[in-house]
């Protein structure tokens, strides 16, 4: 325990006997932490291992048995040969490959593009390009998922009637279809790649390309032998964090793809542990292969990121390029492609959720022209107590997990980046891999092991903490380990040595230091909580209901207006949260988070 | 070779930007700009090199037209045959070395045998044969910079452009390459276009150099022709350590050559302008090594005056001195035997050839920044 490291023998100033000699100076504590660590090593160990190998080893045991934890399973290969001897699985991994990859090309061109005409182009207006395309970090992919849904809707999409409108009377669009999805994910999930390719391209030295163009080398020849070849490291870890992102993302294919009948890993899984007949044993044996394609996936991403290191200390400055000059008429189309792809992928969309939001119900303008414009869901969503409650829980929910990830990242980093701990390696590894446990997964492990284990977390918000905390502490972690990095030791060992107490030392020095990195990863956790579907969907009560999920219910019953106006609501809240952290991490220079990653 | 007439690069933020620069630099002649950040140096280079597209003005390589504002023409850098050396190095970090050098070749579609031999002769004239090989990540900045100047040569260029490229490397390291390169250029004989803001290695390496200034060039010459008759006050601080003394000049005007004028030391001191100088008011501009110190001076000579050391710090060479004549302190720099006590009184010759009177104030110049801005009271610079 790293209390019983704590200074037993030591006694405060306060507790000394009048009189006292005083003691010898002890030893700082980060000092002796440093010294004898230990202790804390094993606790963060045994607190990771809890939050992350056991629901690992109960999806194995699982797939290996017939019934859950506790209710006399015995060991059988039924679900493996049932999973893995038949065909059930090849659908399964076509459609999720097909999926994955599809949505991840989408996003990545979209985000490519718009990083390098923003970052390194003199496109006017590049302002309110940042702003839109930042924007849907903050709306949940639920309500943005049944905006495309009435707008591609085959029958009753706003579309497809505006087609009508100029003539074109068969349906082109249709919301139901592998093309459909991987669209609405793609167009949904660009935020990430302009991030981390805008920060790539703002590391990229000119000069190298300036280099190529002095060797008599062509633009596209440069693009081809220079540009991307120093890029590929960067591109590498964009797509495939990008990959498992959309691996695991729940809404589109539970929105979508369900009734769509065209069912990937997630939804599979859920399917199999929230529907009758359910088989948790048979949904942990699907998992097996889900987790395995995102460990590998998240290998090669930590393989890359590390190959990455290596290239950026060549560069490694801050480079003010020359934008590339784009004259005229191209200057302005190139402007105008742009805001035209802003427009289709943010802004329709969103127009559609807030038109959606005002009315009473949807049905297109064919029925009857144009419907009334209501506040009546707006109402709903200030009215219902299930909407309120939803709400609180979110909140209380959001707020722990996130202090506890925080507080769990920043001893992680410390004893990482500060100590020479052995096992500190394993723990940066243990913190790193719940990135590749899909949410869904995550959240049937949780569940059967917290049913098994009666020590009363099921069913109340707690299990959704020890979910929250599992899955986001990678993020955490990574904030807080680069804002400690830049704090030299030397400015701890400068409190130390002007007679600072070991703790002194760490909450006047160290924690100052690393706040506004901790500040900016608490509130990305309270963000995502309020966002992702994948792992709350599977952990629900009646008693602890998450934003998220009540969405997905209200959708499920068809009630679309007022998932538009809760959608609104939400967003609106977001906007504000994500506004503090900006705003935090400009003041105190911290990287933004995606960008971390 | 590289001739530049009025050309203009304006940022809309206003700073670092060329207003109007004419060059026009010899076949095989080593030429440096010379300037602090910000002064266009650079942006003159990269118009140049076709990196940068020029407002106004003609630039032409070899006799042929590059670039014209006027009429419209711009070659791109990869139709300039220029080899160029950036202050980053820029070597392609996912090349090897013989690979990074072997691509300007590669570009020109040579053979492979070719291309290979090449490589070989460049590495070789740079010292790094041995690293062929290597993956480029793993070089030092010194190794780093010979690769990339071995890259810029190897396609045998014209013209050489050198953007700061001993910049990143150490005190050491930069005082032997400095030597190493001009050696190398000389034996080349490639007309080179050097880009600096340190006075020495401009000094040292170049056989002209033209000393900028927010976007311009305040004056053109050979290095000891700057170093020892700079034209105005900039020219005379960037080049070297120097005293800048305010003085007066008795009726308003001092015409080219003689001038005898009030230093504020008790009498006047002769000084030399090279262009008239009009005004109240001028500066006297001397170098602390010009300035001798007399054994036994008669105060009576010309050129002689009077003083008491108040300041010494011994630098084992050379010695500096502070010494007060009448109300001004002047910096003087002196060989280290016989060196003269503090407090004592010496009697220094001010050569009346060395002692420059400069315009008041430089023309066109933007305010200064408080930080370059010495104060004028004749204190020792």
């Amino acid at each position: 325990m790293p209390t019983s490291t704590a200074p037993a023998t030591d006694q405060s100033p306060e507790h000394r006997p009048a009189g006292a000699p005083r003691s010898a100076p002890r030893a700082p504590f980060l000092a002796r932490l440093r010294g004898r660590n230990i202790p804390v090593t094993a606790v963060l160990l045994a607190i990771l291992a809890v939050l992350v190998l056991v629901p690992l080893v109960l999806i194995v045991w699982q797939s290996l048995t017939n019934a859950p934890p506790g209710e006399g399973a015995s060991f059988t290969f039924e679900k493996i040969t049932q999973v893995y001897g038949t065909s059930t699985v090849l659908p399964l991994i076509r459609n999720s490959a097909e999926f994955a990859i599809g949505s991840t090309v989408v996003a990545f061109v979209i985000g490519t593009g718009l990083a390098y005409l923003t970052e390194r182009t003199n496109v006017p207006f590049r302002r309110l390009a940042y702003a839109l395309i930042l924007f849907p970090l903050v709306v949940p992919g639920t309500v943005t998922t049944t905006a495309w849904m009435l707008l591609l809707d085959k029958n009753v999409g706003l579309l497809n009637y505006l087609l009508t409108l100029v003539g074109v009377h068969q349906p082109i669009f249709s919301a139901y279809s592998m093309w459909s999805m991987i669209w609405m994910q793609g167009a949904d999930r660009f935020a990430l790649p302009f991030l981390l390719m805008a920060a790539a391209f703002r590391t990229l030295d000119p000069g190298l390309e300036e280099a190529s163009a002095m060797s008599g080398a062509s633009f596209p020849r440069t693009f081809r032998t220079v540009t991307l070849p120093v890029l590929r490291p960067a591109i590498v870890a964009c797509l495939l964090i990008l990959f498992v992102e959309n691996l695991e993302t729940f809404e589109v294919p539970g929105i979508i793809g369900i009734p769509a009948h065209i069912p990937v890993f997630a939804t599979y899984v859920y399917l199999l542990a929230n529907n009758v007949p359910y088989d948790v044993n048979l949904a942990s044996a699907v998992s097996l292969s889900y987790i395995a394609v995102a460990l590998i996936a998240v290998w090669i991403y930590y393989r890359s990121i590390r190959q990455s290191e290596r290239f950026a200390v060549v560069g490694g400055k801050n480079f003010r390029p020359d934008r590339l000059e784009l004259r005229r008429a191209r200057k302005w189309v190139t402007a105008s492609v742009m805001h035209l792809v802003l427009l289709i992928t943010v802004v329709l969309p969103l127009a559609m959720l807030v038109y959606l939001s005002l009315l009473s119900y949807y049905h297109t303008p064919a029925h009857g022209g144009a419907p009334p414009l209501s506040l009546a869901s707006y109402r709903w969503v200030l009215d219902t107590p299930e909407v309120g409650s939803a709400f609180v829980t979110n909140f209380e929910v959001g707020i722990i997990s996130g202090l506890v990830a925080m507080l769990l990242a920043a001893v992680i980093a410390w004893v990482v980046v500060r100590t020479k701990a052995p096992g500190r390696k394993l723990i940066d590894g243990l913190a790193f891999a719940p990135i590749a446990i899909p949410g869904t997964v995550l959240g049937l492990a949780l569940a059967a092991v917290y049913l098994a284990v009666p020590i009363g977390v099921y069913g109340t918000i707690w299990i959704l903490v020890i979910a929250y905390v599992s899955k986001y502490v990678s993020y955490a972690v990574r904030a807080t380990h680069s804002s400690l990095t830049q704090v030299d030791a030397s400015l701890e060992e400068a409190a130390t040595a002007s007679g600072a107490g070991g703790f002194r030392v760490f909450r006047t020095v160290t924690l100052p230091l690393i706040a506004p990195g901790a500040l900016v990863a608490f509130l990305y956790v309270v963000t995502l909580t309020f966002k992702a579907l994948s792992l709350p969907i599977m952990l629900t009560s009646a008693n602890a209901t998450m934003l998220p999920v009540l969405t997905y219910n209200t959708i499920q019953a068809g009630n679309y207006s007022d998932v538009a106006a809760l959608g609104v609501v939400t967003t609106v809240g977001l906007a504000v949260l994500t506004g503090i952290s900006a705003l935090v991490s400009r003041r105190f220079g911290v990287a933004r988070i995606s960008g971390a990653l | 070779m590289i001739s530049a007439d009025g050309i203009a690069k304006l940022y809309s933020g206003g700073n670092g930007g060329v207003r109007g620069i004419d060059l026009e630099v010899k076949a095989g002649e080593f030429f440096t700009l010379l300037g602090p950040s910000g002064c266009g140096k650079t942006t003159t280079m990269r118009m140049i090199a076709g990196l940068v597209r020029p407002d106004a003005g003609d630039i032409a390589l070899a006799g042929r037209p590059v670039s014209s504002a006027g009429a419209g023409l711009f070659v791109p850098p990869a139709k300039r045959g220029i080899g160029m050396v950036f202050q980053s190095y820029a070597i392609w970090p996912h090349l090897s070395v013989a690979q990074n050098v072997a691509y300007p070749l590669r570009v020109r579609k040579m053979r492979k045998a070719d291309i290979r031999a090449k490589v070989m002769t460049a590495l070789e004239m740079v010292d790094l044969a041995e690293m062929a090989d290597r993956p480029s990540p793993l070089l030092s900045g010194g190794q780093q910079q010979r690769v990339a100047l071995a890259r810029a040569l190897v396609a045998e260029p014209s013209v050489l452009l050198l953007d700061e490229p001993l910049s990143n490397l150490d005190a050491a390291l930069r005082q032997r390459m400095r030597g190493w390169l001009k050696d190398l250029q000389r034996e080349l004989g490639v007309t080179t276009l050097y880009v600096t803001h340190d006075q020495q290695e401009a000094l040292a390496m170049s056989d002209r150099i033209a000393v900028m200034r927010d976007g311009r060039v305040v004056q053109a010459g050979e290095p000891l022709e700057v170093y020892l008759r700079p034209r105005n006050r900039f020219a005379a601080e960037f080049t070297g350590t120097t005293n800048l003394i305010e003085c007066g000049i008795a009726g308003g005007a001092a015409s080219a050559g003689l001038a005898e004028v009030d230093a504020g030391f008790g009498r006047p001191v002769r000084a030399w302008a090279d262009e008239a100088v009009t005004g109240d008011k001028a500066l006297l501009s001397i170098r602390p090594e010009a300035i001798e110190l007399v054994a036994d001076g008669n105060v009576a000579d010309q050129d002689v005056f009077a003083g008491q050391v108040v300041h010494r710090t011994l630098l084992g060479n050379v010695t500096e001195y502070v010494v007060r004549i009448g109300s001004r302190e002047l910096r003087v720099s002196a060989g280290t035997s016989d060196a003269p006590n503090l407090d004592a009184t010496v009697t220094l010759r001010l050569p009346a050839e060395r002692c420059r009177l400069l315009p008041h104030s430089d023309p066109d110049a933007a305010a200064p920044s408080p930080a370059t801005e010495p104060a004028l009271t004749g204190e020792a610079r």
